[in-house]
């Protein structure tokens, strides 16, 4: 307990290769051992989980893209590529990328971004804003009213902020809501398909407040 | 379902096999929720309370100790110019001992006192994200010392912060303050920014009136750099350094005439840190965390100079385990080296030189007993010092949520407070009593000591707790908590035989810390947040703390009288409201009851603000501070002795601009 006076902060590091009862080689073995169960035992257990809300989220995100038209000016070239943005926390870990890697919708590659509030939002063609930033929702609404993105939510309060589809929890399922006011101003078109699977949640234009 | 297990019978992956059904089929699933990680606070089985950006702008704040008297529950004083008094739920003192403090992952508690500097944490306050509070322990996750509550204070990303920002300002207790902030992009995935901030603060005033001799001032700077090579990988590093100078009188003592003397002297602080943390998401509910940094302190007076280093590692992970189950484990060390090169009459460390060494490993399960319903956290801190050896900080947490707009929660939780350096290696002089005088004639001058003891143990919790959150309508949120906790242990002072060995040049009267004090603490805290109109916001709190302490049999402690010097009620009332022409009036009003044991009075105060925003980029600010009096006293200080000084009125403008 007692150390002699020393102006070296690190000197208990070094002495590990002298000390074969030196607490942190312990601890080091104890965890890689750990480390190890643990991993066996989760890949036991992984069998039975159901996919996780994030990984039916982002096939849901995908499959959206498929049943919008955006006008023509969002792509300024034949090949431009359907750039996906999440804004805010990225819940998907890396499934969402694995998801739509190599994927193409109507010949046009899928691009996805992460991306904070404060950064250029305008370029995407579909922004996810993810369950951190709700306390932001208004102000994120106000910058891209006009904009011809499609927003997609995950908070109660997502479609009454002027939001375009909220990913609804309802019963551990995922329930899509669509605001038909909010796509229509935004010039998107939503195919019937989608309509007749979401719940299509009245806002008349304009009623939307911040 | 159906559609999922045809899924999952293929050979695809899931991933593939969930990309190619229909978006029918999609809605169909039942899916695992990881929503309870990014906890929102209607679901937090602890008492919680978030002071967000908007606080801190609106507030007018311009240190973080400040800040923190938006919290219910918790007591801060302010001691003098530089010194502030804070705790959670009791036992506020200069060094209160049983808060941790944590600044984006890094500790800031000193070991050496076991409290924290409030004058030296520090940062661009703009680029703060949240501070969290939580009141009631939080061992089993943070750690000893979590023992009334942690203080988690977290900066926003450097992403989120990209941009210039210049902010000025001047006023009367703020003589000049300036801070700038870039934030730019290094590369595809890699953000950065860096800032500076200076001020220089006026010294507070005397009983008399006079101004004190506590006027301080500092300079500081520090950077973030947030990467993101691949995807699920987030590597961040960040660090700040500081130097400054703050005015202070001391007591010090001495063996010969005049035995006494009050001095003014000035404290230089300076200190560094990094911070480096790499993140890893395997999946929505897995993640790895492992971060490790390095912090330097230096604090330096006429009778005391301390070089504290600290290097820190830790590692966690968590990942679902079943489908009602999520369990996070982790472990860490700390190695410590607290330096204190001056060692005098009237205070000294022996040794001088001393490192410590941390160990811990945590493991906490979250189970959902019923869906959506109840949940239950259960955990333990396993944690190695070397002053008591193994601590077990164990907590279980039950959170019932009957249904959406209510949620119960109670906890039983175990923490500790392990013995810091002054409690073991200290000698600390701070009474001097004259020959010769009533009620005692001493033969010869006398010296009232307090001498650490290396026997001394850590401070033991229990602490039960409930509380409830309702929101009854949209505009309105109610938060209430209560508790009672049971405290073994506490720090006692007994007096010892005096010690003639100097005799005649003086008399020692030594005392020591022992454990030998026990007592409970009982209250409860009520916060509510009203957004009346979509203009006018309403928050306020009311705080109530019974403090009860006993002596051991045998103990003959003379500070337990002192630390019952908590106060009994708190009430705190803010008005945010947004005007036309792009004003917004801010109000704030509190009402503290008195310090019995200080002999402080109650008092109210009221702190106001103006401020105009003509333009996104353009932010005019006039705030007033403490406006009903011309000044009166918060808090004294107990073993070390510098002036009793009062807070005073004050004024300042401020200038923010954005590019």
């Amino acid at each position: 307990m007692n150390t002699p006076p020393s102006a070296n902060p690190w000197r208990p590091l070094t002495q590990c290769s002298r000390q074969p009862t030196c607490w942190g080689c312990y601890g080091l073995s104890f965890l890689l051992l750990f480390a190890g169960l643990w991993a066996d035992l989760v890949a036991l257990c992984a069998e039975t989980v159901p996919p996780g809300e994030y990984q039916v989220k982002a096939a849901i995100l995908y499959k959206l893209t498929k049943y919008v038209d955006w006008p023509p000016p969002s792509f300024p070239f034949t090949n431009s590529p359907l750039i996906l943005v999440i804004l805010g926390q990225d819940n998907f870990g890396d499934d969402f990328k694995r998801m739509i890697e190599e994927k193409a919708i109507n010949g046009r590659k899928l691009v996805l971004k992460r991306m904070a509030w404060g950064e250029e939002l305008k370029p995407a063609h579909l922004i996810f804003v993810s369950a951190s930033e709700k306390k932001r929702l208004p102000e994120i609404m106000d910058k891209l009213r006009g904009a011809n993105v499609l927003t997609v939510g995950e908070s109660d309060s997502f479609i009454a902020l002027g939001g375009m589809i909220n990913l609804a929890m309802k019963d551990n399922k995922i329930r899509p809501e669509v605001n038909l006011a909010a796509t229509e101003r935004a010039h998107l078109q939503i195919s019937s398909k989608l309509l007749s699977i979401a719940q299509v949640v009245g806002q008349k234009p304009g009623e939307n407040k911040n | 379902m159906v559609g999922f297990s045809q899924g999952f019978d293929s050979p695809k992956s899931p991933l593939s096999a969930l990309a190619e059904m229909s978006l029918e089929d999609l809605t169909k699933i039942e899916v695992t929720s990881v929503s309870k990680h990014k906890e929102q606070l209607a679901d937090a089985p602890a008492a919680i309370f978030v002071i967000t950006q908007e606080d801190l702008r609106r507030s007018g704040v311009t240190t973080i100790a400040e800040a923190l008297r938006m919290a219910p529950g918790l007591e801060v004083g302010r001691v003098d110019a530089h010194n502030w008094a804070i705790t959670s739920r009791g036992f506020n003192e200069l060094y209160a001992n049983k808060l941790l403090v944590v600044i984006d992952g890094r500790s800031v508690y000193t070991p050496l006192f076991s409290g924290v500097h409030w004058d030296v944490q520090d940062t661009m306050l703009e680029d703060i994200d949240q501070i969290e509070v939580i009141r009631g322990p939080g061992a089993t996750l943070w750690g000893a010392n979590a023992v009334n509550g942690v203080i988690n204070i977290t900066t926003k990303s450097a992403k989120e912060t990209q941009g210039g920002l210049l902010s000025g300002g001047y006023g009367t207790e703020e003589k000049g303050f300036g801070s700038a902030r870039y934030g730019g992009k290094l590369g595809n995935d890699a953000y950065y920014r860096v800032y500076g901030k200076y001020f220089n603060r006026d010294s507070s005033a005397l009983p008399s009136g006079r101004q004190a001799n506590d006027a301080w001032d500092m300079y500081r700077g520090g950077f973030r750099t947030d990467w993101e090579p691949t995807a699920p990988n987030l590597l961040t590093l960040q660090g700040d350094v500081y130097v400054g100078t703050e005015n202070q009188t001391e007591t010090l003592f001495m063996p010969a005439s005049p035995y006494t003397n009050m001095v003014p002297d000035k404290t230089h602080v300076a200190g560094a840190n990094v911070v480096g943390r790499w993140t890893h998401t395997f999946s929505a509910d897995s993640d790895f965390k492992f971060q490790m940094y390095y912090d330097g302190a230096n604090r330096e007076t006429a009778f005391f100079k301390e070089n504290l280093n600290t290097l820190d590692f830790e590692l966690q992970y968590r990942h679902a385990l079943g489908r009602w189950q999520d369990v996070t484990w982790g472990a860490g060390c700390r190695y410590t080296d607290s330096a204190n090169s001056r060692s005098n009459f009237t205070l000294a460390f022996i040794p001088p030189d001393r490192v410590t060494r941390i160990f811990n490993a945590f493991v906490q399960d979250e189970i959902t007993l019923m869906k959506e319903r109840l949940r239950l956290t259960v955990g333990s801190k396993f944690e190695n010092n070397d002053y008591t050896g193994l601590e077990i900080q164990p907590s279980a947490r039950l959170l019932w949520t009957p249904h959406e707009g209510h949620s119960v929660w109670t906890s039983f939780s175990r923490a500790v407070r392990t013995p810091s350096r002054a409690e073991v290696d200290s000698r600390i002089v701070n009474t001097n009593l004259s020959p010769g005088v009533p009620p005692f004639f001493l033969p010869a001058p006398g010296f009232g000591v307090v001498e650490g003891n290396p026997a001394f143990e850590s401070e033991v919790l229990l602490a039960y707790e409930v509380g409830y959150r309702v929101q009854p309508m949209d505009r309105l949120s109610l938060d209430f908590a209560a508790f009672y906790n049971d405290y073994d242990r506490l720090r006692s002072v007994e007096s010892r035989p005096a010690d003639f060995s100097s005799f005649p040049a003086y008399i020692r009267f030594p005392n020591v810390f022992q454990n030998n004090l026990k007592g409970e603490t009982y209250g409860g805290e009520l916060a509510a947040n009203f957004q009346a109109t979509d203009w006018w916001r309403w928050r306020g709190s009311y705080s109530y703390l019974q403090v009860q302490l006993r002596r051991k049999p045998g103990s003959t402690d003379i500070l337990s009288q002192a630390a019952e010097g908590d106060t009994h009620h708190q009430v705190a009332l803010r008005s945010f409201m947004d005007l036309p022409y792009h004003l917004q009036l801010d109000c704030t009003g509190r009402y503290v009851d008195r310090l019995a044991n200080q002999h402080i009075p109650s008092y109210v105060s009221l702190d106001l603000r103006l401020g105009w925003r003509p333009t996104r980029n353009l932010e005019l600010a006039i705030v007033g501070t403490d406006l009903l009096d011309k000044r009166h006293p918060e808090f004294t200080q107990s073993i070390i002795r510098f002036q009793n000084t009062q807070l005073e009125r004050a004024v300042y403008g401020r200038i923010t601009l954005r590019f």
